[in-house]
C-alpha cells in the first residue's frame, strides 16, 4: 500500500489513519471482548438465579409426585422466551416434567451436579432441587445466546458507525493538519526539482516556519547560493582554463622547436605545429605513430636508452639524435624531456641543431686552425730565436775582434761606437734567449707531482741569497701546503715573483716579503706581498703582457719576459694570476693551483 | 435417594416376585396398563414416603422439641397399613437436627410426644374422639379416613386418577402452631372445617 515512492502527502495521511484506525479498532475490540464475557457471565447469573428459584419452588411438586404442579412451575418460563428447554428429573434421574411439552425426551441431557456450560450457542444450568436438606431431583434450563448475540451485533453496528465517522473526521482532520507538515517539504521538493530542471540557481525556497523543515528549507538555500557562487566560479575557471589552453595551444604551435608529448609506448599524443617545418610531417600525420619510426637507424640504440632513462624520471637536456624528414633529409635535433608520472607522458621538446651543429662544426675547425698556427708561430718563435743567436754571435765575437785588433787605430769616438754595438748586441741575445724560454714553457711538458711549497721557496731563496744579503732583504713563509703541480715551472713563477719584490724597491728601502697560502673550495691560493714601489692599477694588465715594460733599462734593468712566461705557467695549470697594488707602499701578486690539477691535466 | 433404596429392595427382596410377575405382565401386547403404574410403588409405601416428606414441609414450634437435637418422631395410631415401608424410609434420617424415630400407638393415651401422626381408624366414628383429644397439641395428623381435614384432622390422603394426592385444613394445622409450607399447600386441595 505504501512503498517508498509514495508521496509524502499520502503517507502522512495513512500515517494519522492507521494510527487512528488501530487505535479506535483495539479500543472496540477490547470494548467487544469485555461486553462478550461480561454478558456472558451476567447470563450465566441470571440463568442460575432464575434455576435457584425455579428448583426451590419446585420441591414439593418431587417430594410429592406432582407432575402437573410441576408442570405448571416450568410452564411458568415462556414468560422468558431466552429459555428453550427446562426439565426437572427426580432423585432416580428419571425425568419427571419437561418444558416445553412437544419436546421430545432424547434432547435431554443426563442430570448433572450444579453447574453450567456453554454448548453449541446455548447455556446449559443445572440446578439440585433440596428441601430441607434433602434432595429431591435435578433442574435442567438451558438458554439460548440470541439476547447476546443481538446486543453484539448491535454494538457492531455501533462500532462501525463509530468508526466510519471517526475515520471520516481523522481524514478530513488529517489531510489539513499533513498540509502543514507536507507542504513545506513539497515546496521545497518542487523548488529543488525547478532548480534541477531548469539549472537555474538563482531560485530559492521560500521558508514557512522555524521548524526543522524550515531549518531545512534554510540550509537548502545556502547550499544553492554555494553551488551558484560555484558555478560561477567553475564557469569562470573554465573560461581561464580554455584562455590558458588556447596560449598554450599558441606557444605551441608558435614556436619553432617542435613540442610533443610521447606516452609510454613511444607513441605521440600531441604534437605542434613545428613538426610541418621541422621534420616535413603535419602534427596529424604523427599523432599515434611511434616516434621511433622517425629516428636515424645508428641513433636507434642511444635514442630508446634515454627515453627509457627519461622514463625512470630522469631529466635530460641537450640529448642530440637525428631523425629522418618527410623528404628523407637526415635531421640533426637536441632534445629535452621531462617524465609526467601523473600523465603517464613525456613532454619534449625537439629543436633543429642543423644552424648549432654547422657552429659547432666551424669552431672546432677555428679552433683546429688557431691551433696549427699557434703551434707554427710557437715554432717559429723558436727557430727564429735559436737561429738569430748565430749571426748575433758572430756580429758580437767580430766587433769585439775589431776593438781587441784595432784598438790603436781607432779613435775614441769609434770605440764609444763598438762599445753601444756590443751593447745593442748582447741585450738583444739576451731578449732572443728570454724568448726562446717563453716559447719553450708552452712547448715542454712536465710531470705533475706533490710539491712541497715550503721547501720550494726555500730553494728559490737559495738561489738568490746573494741579492737577499746585498739589500738585507727579509723573506717570511710558513706553513705552505704540499701541492700537486709541474714542480720546475712553478718554481720558476716563484723565482719570478720573489726576484720581482727584490727588484722593484726604492733606493734604501730592505725589501720584506712575505709567502702566504688560502685553502678553497676547488684550489690554493697564494701570495707574494711586498713592500716595493707598487704598480699604478692601470697597468696591471699590461704587466702580464711579453716585452712590455713600465721602467727603461737605466732604471730596473730587464726584457719584460718574466710576468709573461709566470702567466703562461700558471693558466697551464688551469689556475689564474692577478695583482693588486697601492703604487709606492706596496704590491702583491696572488695566483691560483686547482686542487684537482692531476685530473684535469690527465684528462 | 431413600425412594430409590425402596424400589431397589421392593425390586430384589421380598418382593422381588411380584415385581417380576408385574415385568412379565408388561411384555407386548399383553399388558394393559400403562408403564408408569406398572413400576409405581404401592400406595401404603408413597404415603410412607410422603409421611417423611412433610417433615421437611412443616416448622413445628420450638416447645414442640423438648431438646435441640430432640428426635422427631412419627407416630402411627391403630393397625401401621405401611408395613416396613416407613421404617425404611425414615432409616437414618433426620430434620433440621432432628433424628426421625417412629412410635406405633394402639391407644390414644400412649401418645405423648409425637410430632406426625398417621391415624388408621377401624371405625370412623372414633374420629371425633380422637381429634378432640389432640386439639391444641402440636402434631401434625394425617389420616386416610373420609371427611378427615374437615372435622378437624390437618391433612387427609385422597385418591385422585389413581394418584394419591391431599387435602389439607390449613384452620387445623394454625390451631396446632404448626406452618405449613406454602409449596406443599399449592399441591394439596385446601379444605376448611365443617360446622
Amino acid at each position: 500500500m505504501l512503498n517508498k515512492d509514495t508521496p509524502i502527502r499520502k503517507k502522512l495521511m495513512s500515517a494519522i489513519l492507521l494510527t487512528c484506525g488501530a487505535v479506535s479498532l483495539l479500543t472496540y475490540l477490547a470494548f467487544f471482548a469485555y461486553e462478550y464475557f461480561t454478558f456472558r457471565q451476567s447470563l450465566v447469573n441470571q440463568l442460575s438465579s432464575l434455576g435457584e428459584i425455579i428448583a426451590a419452588n419446585s420441591t414439593a411438586s418431587l417430594a410429592f409426585k406432582d407432575q402437573e404442579s410441576a408442570q405448571e412451575i416450568l410452564d411458568a418460563l415462556k414468560a422468558r422466551p431466552n429459555v428453550v428447554a427446562a426439565g426437572l428429573y427426580d432423585n432416580d434421574g428419571q425425568l419427571f416434567s419437561k418444558y416445553p411439552l412437544n419436546l421430545s425426551d432424547n434432547s435431554y441431557p443426563k442430570p448433572e451436579k450444579q453447574g453450567y456450560y456453554f454448548k453449541e450457542a446455548h447455556l446449559v444450568v443445572f440446578q439440585p432441587v433440596v428441601q430441607n436438606g434433602k434432595h429431591h431431583g435435578t433442574l435442567y434450563l438451558k438458554s439460548d445466546m440470541k439476547a447476546m448475540y443481538e446486543r453484539l451485533t448491535l454494538y457492531g453496528l455501533i462500532v462501525i458507525i463509530v468508526i466510519s465517522v471517526t475515520f471520516f473526521l481523522a481524514y478530513n482532520l488529517s489531510k489539513r493538519l499533513q498540509k502543514r507538515i507536507s507542504d513545506p517539504i513539497l515546496a521545497l521538493a518542487e523548488t529543488a526539482r525547478a532548480i534541477s530542471d531548469r539549472g537555474d540557481y538563482s531560485v530559492r525556497a521560500v521558508k514557512m516556519g522555524g521548524d526543522e523543515v524550515g531549518l531545512l528549507t534554510d540550509a537548502f538555500n545556502q547550499m544553492v547560493v554555494q553551488i551558484e557562487k560555484q558555478n560561477t566560479d567553475i564557469t569562470l575557471f573554465n573560461q581561464q582554463l580554455e584562455q590558458n589552453r588556447e596560449e598554450l595551444q599558441n606557444i605551441m604551435d608558435h614556436s619553432v622547436d617542435v613540442i610533443c608529448t610521447i606516452d609510454q609506448a613511444g607513441t605521440f599524443v600531441k604534437v605542434s605545429d613545428a613538426s610541418k617545418l621541422v621534420w616535413g610531417y603535419k602534427p596529424d600525420e604523427l599523432v599515434g605513430t611511434n616516434a621511433a619510426n622517425l629516428l636515424y637507424e645508428a641513433d636507434k640504440e642511444i635514442s630508446l636508452r634515454a627515453e627509457h632513462d627519461v622514463k625512470n624520471g630522469i631529466e635530460i637536456t641537450n640529448f642530440e639524435n637525428r631523425f629522418i624528414r618527410k623528404d628523407g633529409k637526415i635531421l640533426p635535433l637536441t632534445w629535452s624531456a621531462r617524465w609526467d608520472k601523473k600523465e603517464k607522458v613525456m613532454y619534449c621538446v625537439a629543436r633543429d641543431a642543423t644552424a648549432l651543429k654547422e657552429a659547432e662544426y666551424q669552431l672546432q675547425k677555428r679552433a683546429k686552425e688557431l691551433a696549427a698556427s699557434n703551434e707554427e708561430l710557437e715554432q717559429f718563435a723558436y727557430i727564429a730565436s735559436h737561429d738569430l743567436q748565430e749571426p748575433l754571435r758572430m756580429v758580437t765575437s767580430f766587433l769585439t775582434q775589431l776593438e781587441k785588433k784595432y784598438k790603436d787605430q781607432l779613435d775614441d769616438k769609434a770605440r764609444l761606437y763598438i762599445h753601444f754595438a756590443v751593447d745593442g748586441a748582447i741585450r738583444m741575445r739576451k731578449i732572443i734567449l728570454d724568448l726562446l724560454e717563453y716559447s719553450r714553457v708552452g712547448r715542454n711538458t712536465h710531470d705533475i707531482e706533490l710539491v712541497d711549497m715550503n721547501e720550494l721557496v726555500s730553494e728559490v731563496v737559495l738561489f738568490s741569497r746573494t741579492t737577499i744579503l746585498e739589500k738585507e732583504a727579509k723573506v717570511i713563509w710558513q706553513n705552505l701546503p704540499q701541492i700537486y703541480a709541474a714542480r720546475t715551472p712553478l718554481q720558476q713563477v716563484l723565482q719570478n715573483l720573489i726576484g720581482n719584490s727584490l727588484k722593484y724597491q726604492a733606493n734604501g728601502v730592505k725589501p720584506v716579503i712575505t709567502i702566504d697560502a688560502t685553502e678553497t673550495a676547488n684550489s690554493w691560493q697564494f701570495a707574494v706581498s711586498d713592500n716595493g714601489i707598487g704598480i699604478d692599477p692601470q697597468f696591471f694588465g699590461k704587466i702580464f703582457t711579453a716585452f712590455q715594460r713600465l721602467h727603461n733599462n737605466n732604471e730596473y734593468s730587464g726584457t719584460g719576459i718574466g710576468l709573461a712566461i709566470c702567466k703562461k705557467i700558471i693558466e697551464n695549470h688551469g689556475g689564474k694570476i692577478w695583482v693588486q697594488s697601492d703604487p709606492g707602499k706596496n704590491t702583491t701578486f696572488y695566483f691560483t693551483i686547482g686542487k684537482n690539477i692531476r685530473s684535469q691535466i690527465n684528462s | 435417594m431413600a425412594l430409590l433404596r425402596i424400589i431397589r429392595r421392593t425390586i430384589y427382596n421380598q418382593k422381588f416376585l411380584p415385581g417380576l410377575f408385574l415385568v412379565i405382565l408388561s411384555a407386548p401386547g399383553i399388558g394393559m396398563v400403562s408403564p408408569v403404574q406398572k413400576v409405581s410403588p404401592k400406595a401404603a409405601q408413597v404415603k410412607a414416603v410422603f409421611l417423611f416428606n412433610f417433615a421437611q414441609f412443616v416448622e413445628w414450634p420450638d416447645q414442640a422439641f423438648p431438646a435441640a437435637k430432640a428426635p422427631l418422631i412419627i407416630g402411627v395410631l391403630g393397625k401401621d397399613p405401611f408395613e416396613s415401608y416407613l421404617d425404611e424410609t425414615i432409616r437414618g434420617e433426620s430434620i433440621n437436627g432432628h433424628p426421625l424415630i417412629i412410635h406405633r400407638y394402639n391407644n390414644l393415651q400412649d401418645i405423648k410426644n409425637c410430632h406426625i401422626l398417621y391415624i388408621n381408624l377401624q371405625q370412623p366414628d372414633q374420629l371425633e374422639n380422637v381429634l378432640a383429644a389432640l386439639k391444641g397439641r402440636k402434631i401434625l395428623t394425617v389420616s386416610d379416613t373420609p371427611k378427615f381435614a374437615q372435622s378437624g384432622g390437618i391433612i387427609q390422603f385422597v385418591t385422585v386418577n389413581n394418584k394419591i394426592r391431599m387435602r389439607i385444613n390449613p384452620q387445623n394445622a394454625q390451631a396446632s402452631e404448626l406452618i405449613i409450607s406454602s409449596k406443599l399447600l399449592r399441591l394439596a386441595e385446601i379444605v376448611s372445617s365443617t360446622k
